[in-house]
C-alpha cells in the first residue's frame, strides 16, 4: 500500500493531488487541509475529521467543496485505489466559488481560472491536455467543448 | 542529513527533555543553539532507537530548519525561483532552490496556456 502526495503553488492558487492505493489511511494536519475544492479521477474513499463518527463517501468524477473542512485536521480511507484533485487557497481570508464547466459559452465577472483536470477539452478551439491551467478575461467569452473531458472553473469571491 | 542532539536536562515530573538538536554537520557548536522542550509522551520510548528514531522524525526537521533560518544566506547562495518547462540549458549556472526532506511531495506538473 502506498500513498503519495503532489503540490504546486502558482501566482494565486495552489493545486495538490493525492494518490492512494486501496485501504491506505491518510491524514492531513490542518495546516496542510488548505484546499477548497476537491475532484475524485478514480476511486472511491471516505473523507472525515480523524475521532469523528461523521464522515462522506466520494467517488470517482465527484466534484465537491471541502470549504467545512478549512484548515481543520481531514482524514481519508481509500476504499479503491484513488486519485484526487485539490484546488487550494493560499490566504485564510479569501474564498473561491467552484464548479465543473459543461459544454457553454463562458462569461467570467471576476477573477477566474479554469483547469483541464481531465481529458482532452476544447476552449476557443484550443486543445487541451490535463493540468493546463489560464487565467480568464472578464472582457472575453469563451466557447466550451468539453469533448468528454473535465474543466474546473475557480472565481474568486 | 544527519542530525545530533543533546538533552539538557529530563524534567521528570512532566515526562519532557529540554533537547538541543541540530545539523551533524552544522557550523555552529550545539551548546549554541536553543533548547526545546519535546514532551516525551508524543515520543516512541520503547528503547533507544525507536526514541531516536521518534524525535529525529519528530523534532528534528523543525528545529533545523528554524535554525536554517536564522541564518543569513549568503550572497552567492540566494536562489531564484524556476518553475514551469525544463530548459536545462537556461539553467545552467544558475542557483535555484528545492526541497530536500519533503518525501511525502511530489511536485504537480501544472501548464499555464493563453487563450
Amino acid at each position: 500500500m502506498s500513498c503519495q502526495h503532489y503540490f504546486k503553488k502558482l501566482d494565486n492558487f495552489s493545486v495538490c493531488a493525492l494518490k492512494a492505493n486501496k485501504g491506505v489511511l491518510e491524514v492531513e494536519p490542518d495546516s496542510e487541509s488548505c484546499a477548497i475544492y476537491q475532484y475524485v479521477f478514480n476511486g472511491s474513499a471516505k473523507i472525515g475529521r480523524p475521532f469523528e463518527s461523521e464522515f462522506f463517501e466520494v467517488k470517482t468524477g465527484d466534484f465537491f467543496s471541502m470549504k467545512d473542512y478549512l484548515y481543520t485536521p481531514r482524514m481519508y480511507e481509500a476504499l479503491e485505489d484513488f486519485y484526487m484533485f485539490g484546488f487550494n487557497i493560499q490566504n485564510k481570508d479569501e474564498d473561491w466559488h467552484g464548479r465543473l464547466l459543461k459544454d457553454e459559452a463562458l462569461k467570467v465577472e471576476n477573477e477566474s481560472v479554469i483547469i483541464c483536470l481531465d481529458g482532452n477539452p476544447f476552449i476557443n478551439n484550443k486543445r487541451l491536455v490535463q493540468f493546463d491551467y489560464a487565467d480568464l478575461s472578464t472582457d472575453k467569452t469563451y466557447d466550451v467543448e468539453l469533448n468528454e473531458g473535465v474543466v474546473a472553473l475557480f472565481t474568486k469571491v | 542529513m544527519k542530525a545530533i542532539f543533546k538533552i539538557e536536562e529530563y524534567l521528570q515530573d512532566r515526562n519532557s527533555i529540554v533537547v538541543k538538536i541540530c545539523r551533524l554537520h552544522s557550523h555552529i557548536p550545539i551548546d549554541e543553539t536553543s533548547a526545546k522542550i519535546v514532551d516525551c509522551e508524543l515520543l516512541d520510548l520503547r528503547d533507544t532507537d525507536c526514541f531516536i528514531d521518534s524525535l529525529m522524525k519528530r523534532s528534528a526537521s523543525r528545529f533545523i530548519e528554524r535554525q536554517d533560518e536564522k541564518q543569513d544566506i549568503l550572497d552567492e547562495n540566494k536562489p531564484i525561483e524556476m518553475s514551469g518547462e525544463l530548459d536545462l540549458p537556461s539553467m545552467v549556472g544558475k542557483v535555484v532552490m528545492g526541497k530536500v526532506d519533503d518525501w511525502r511531495k511530489k511536485p504537480m506538473s501544472m501548464r499555464k496556456i493563453e487563450l
